[in-house]
């Protein structure tokens, strides 16, 4: 239910989080909302935009008041449940306030903050973006992770941002135009780019079945004493989503991200999260993106929720639930490893139901050149070239040429025989193939800058 | 200072083929045929028009107006207040005569030919508070039907009466929506749910339409009707904002306002035409209006003291359940009825000898409420 706000002075109702009375000036007090029931409740048959699936139920909720609730499948019994041995998620729909949201989210997780060390928060700044488009966390869940840890007597100079964006692209570019970087200084909590090549890290090791990896991961994770995740729920057009387990990603090197794409993106996402430190996840769906996430193709959705929890399979898991989203093979590698509860019937959900905040995204279309002259040799690249490459597809596909094949990636398989010409992108790919008798041109970089690919590709097009 | 409607227009209300520019160009021809007056001598106009933006992408209604009469020679503006957009248009064009001796409110919607239109209609309710948790138009007004029968003990029969009621009136109106339509009880109560308790007949249809009204401080011929009372109040836009959902406060508000204005009781009114977009919007507009007593809206429905020639009639034209609802239309076109009702030019539907008509134009769950007196 939303926070309604009262004035204790002028003793009026506000329904928005607007801050203070219009009258008096006074400070506004959240209203406690207490003992509550039922009032009327109706099923709705007919489906509309945002709520395609049908029939749902939407109740008016009384308090002891008399104040008035919505809420869409609401379960009054679900608030009253006491947090038991399983995973636990809170789910709550954010409205106006995302800051007092994220903080009850937290409230409820009932977090135990070490008195010392310092406080790692790891939002998702990929590529320099607005927090309106979805892309990047949206600065005011990062807000309120911050407040909510100086409320509990963290100093600020305790907490630390750090992100490493897509290989290719600038972390302090993309935080200061997520606005992220703004927090910081208002804070003044330090921002780190982990991208920079002399940040310190840890190689660590595992294995998944008969495959071994291993990461180079920052040091500062593990010289922290808590880790906050703070990533935005996305599509993603390799991995199917991306939200509390993708996004450690950026805790790794950028060899060792290189390396994973190499290899089984979704092996080695599970595999490098159960070698992290336990970490708490607050997943910002406040602006979340479907369709060709996990860049600038991808569609902003309003989805307006938060989740929170210290399992981060627990909180894939409920975010595949409720957005229709199929569910990533990476998720059940993970519970393989032990790394969280994969199961929804195993998960304790805190907050408003999933049924409250089921949504249908839009999936990624998977590995489906947008080009219909240019097909695409798929050797697993990296987000650098592979959102770099998607972008100019997505431009140029009016244009029209000369069937081409374009190969990137470092595991390419040429399991059958291509007789046309193959043009390669990206260091990787060049690398593989530079021998290959078929290989004609190449545009090298990693990644290699944008306008050079588009340029490149049209230059294939038009070929004779 | 007296005020008088001069001249009244309407286009046919339903799915029509005809553009939003057409549309608005009929009723204003009508309007000003029936007047006598020129576009020259109209110097203000307010365009009633709620969706105009989300379903045509056209705004800028203003000069839209200028682009179809040439000779038009004031300001047009476009007024937005949800279902009240021209019920709000005719309250602003009714205050300009103050400065203007002629203004003119215009009504027009565009609804049909678009996908999801339930999508944009929501938007007149409070888009977290309400849209987020399912709260489309039926949906909000079917939990005010379900908070009524808690309360009151009425049920869905009742319901179904105000639907009879105004489809047997709309049969007989030629610019309904419904006209010719013939609709029983059983059709009614077997119609196909749409949010519990509200059956597709308990819902007012997606209509395209547009109605002009002009507006002068002097009477100008024997068919200009006297503007006794305009009167505009608001609410809270979320159900979840209300103190009790079996009312709505802005509708009680603008009525006391308007019967001070007009030096009238609710007694005194002859006809009524109420914003029934869901059939129990028409009961509790019954009580809002001080025409029943709390609670009681939907005993004088069962005794039939709101049909045509009874006690309080009430929708002659059939009512936006059946007569139509082009959104942003519906206020104009309801003092189209009432000033065909008070002129005797209503035809088949005409009730007998009325003296003074109430209007009342709700937008949203009632966050808006616009209410218009006039008499012969």
């Amino acid at each position: 239910m939303y926070q309604k706000y009262y004035c204790k002075k002028c003793k009026k109702i506000f329904h928005y989080p607007v801050g203070y009375c219009y009258n008096c000036k006074s400070k506004l007090v959240p209203i406690k909302i207490g003992k509550y029931k039922k009032f009327v409740e109706i099923q709705v048959e007919v489906p509309s935009l945002f709520h395609e699936k049908t029939p749902y139920k939407v109740s008016l909720i009384e308090d002891r008041v008399g104040n008035f609730y919505l809420e869409k499948n609401a379960d009054i019994k679900k608030e009253v449940k006491v947090p038991g041995k399983k995973s636990m998620v809170v789910i709550k729909k954010a409205g106006y306030d995302i800051l007092g949201t994220v903080e009850n989210c937290l409230n409820l997780l009932d977090i135990k903050i070490p008195k010392t060390g310092k406080v790692l928060l790891k939002p998702n700044l990929a590529v320099p973006s607005a927090a309106s488009t979805g892309i990047v966390t949206n600065p005011f869940v990062l807000e309120g992770v911050i407040k909510y840890l100086i409320n509990h007597k963290v100093n600020p100079k305790r907490i630390i941002v750090a992100e490493s964006s897509v290989i290719g692209f600038n972390t302090l570019k993309a935080a200061k135009k997520s606005n992220i970087w703004d927090i910081c200084k208002k804070y003044k909590i330090s921002f780190l780019d982990l991208s920079d090549e002399k940040t310190k890290t840890v190689r660590k090791r595992v294995c998944y079945g008969n495959n071994r990896y291993f990461f180079d991961v920052f040091k500062i994770v593990f010289d922290s004493c808590l880790v906050i995740n703070i990533p935005v729920v996305k599509t993603h057009f390799q991995t199917g989503i991306s939200c509390a387990l993708k996004n450690m990603k950026g805790v790794i090197s950028n060899p060792s991200r290189k390396l994973m794409h190499k290899r089984s993106l979704q092996e080695t996402i599970a595999c490098l999260n159960s070698i992290l430190p336990k970490y708490l996840t607050v997943a910002d769906g406040t602006i979340a993106l479907e369709g060709m996430g996990p860049a600038t193709l991808g569609k902003p959705v309003g989805w307006n929720v938060v989740l929170a929890g210290r399992d981060p399979v627990a909180i894939d898991s409920i975010v595949c639930q409720a957005t229709g989203l199929k569910k990533p093979n990476y998720i059940a590698f993970s519970h393989n490893l032990g790394v969280g509860e994969d199961k929804i019937s195993k998960i304790d959900i805190l907050g408003d139901s999933i049924d409250r905040v089921s949504r249908k995204f839009k999936s990624a279309e998977e590995n489906l050149s947008p080009h219909p002259d240019i097909e695409i040799i798929d050797g697993f690249p990296c987000s650098g070239c592979l959102n770099a490459l998607w972008q100019v597809l997505y431009k140029t596909k009016n244009t029209s040429g000369k069937k081409a094949y374009i190969a990137f990636g470092y595991s390419i398989n040429l399991k059958k025989k291509i007789n046309k010409d193959i043009f390669c992108l990206g260091n990787c790919a060049i690398r593989k193939l530079k021998n290959n008798p078929k290989t004609k041109s190449i545009c090298p970089g990693c990644p290699p800058d944008i306008n050079e690919i588009e340029r490149f590709i049209l230059k294939i097009l038009a070929r004779k | 200072m007296k005020k008088f409607v001069l001249g009244i227009g309407k286009t046919k209300f339903g799915v029509l083929a005809d553009s939003l520019p057409q549309l608005i160009y009929d009723a204003v021809c009508e309007a000003l045929r029936d007047s006598g007056l020129k576009i020259k001598n109209i110097k203000t106009v307010f365009i009633g028009n709620f969706l105009g933006g989300i379903y045509q992408n056209q705004l800028h209604l203003g000069s839209l107006f200028y682009s179809l009469f040439p000779d038009f020679e004031g300001r047009a503006v476009r007024v937005e207040g949800a279902c009240a957009a021209s019920g709000l248009a005719a309250n602003l064009a009714i205050e300009s005569l103050h400065k203007e001796e002629f203004s003119m409110a215009i009504g027009v919607e565009k609804m049909n030919g678009v996908k999801n239109s339930i999508f944009g209609i929501a938007s007149a309710s409070d888009m977290i508070f309400d849209q987020e948790e399912g709260i489309i138009f039926p949906a909000g007004y079917a939990l005010m039907a379900q908070a009524y029968f808690k309360k009151y003990k009425a049920t869905s029969d009742d319901l179904a009466l105000v639907s009879l009621k105004n489809h047997q009136n709309a049969n007989k109106n030629q610019k309904a929506h419904f006209y010719g339509k013939k609709v029983n009880l059983e059709m009614i109560k077997n119609s196909p749910m749409v949010s519990t308790p509200l059956r597709l007949f308990d819902c007012s249809p997606i209509s395209d339409g547009a109605a002009a009204i002009i507006f002068g401080r002097k009477k100008i011929s024997k068919k200009s009707i006297r503007v006794l009372a305009s009167s505009a109040k608001h609410t809270y836009i979320s159900l979840s904002q209300f103190k009790d959902i079996t009312k709505i406060d802005s509708a009680s508000k603008a009525a006391k306002q308007a019967y001070e204005e007009a030096g009238i009781k609710a007694k005194d009114i002859d006809l009524a035409e109420v914003h029934d977009c869901f059939t129990i919007a028409e009961i509790i507009a019954s009580e809002d209006l001080g025409f029943f007593r709390r609670g009681k809206g939907y005993i004088a429905l069962r005794k039939g003291k709101t049909k045509i020639n009874a006690e309080k009639p009430i929708n002659p034209s059939g009512g936006l359940k059946a007569g139509g609802h082009p959104i942003g239309a519906t206020g104009a076109a309801q003092i189209y009825e009432a000033v065909s009702q008070l002129r005797g030019e209503a035809g088949e539907h005409q009730v007998k000898n009325p003296q003074i008509a109430l209007c009342h134009n709700v937008g949203g769950f009632g966050g808006t409420c616009v209410i218009h007196i006039f008499s012969r």
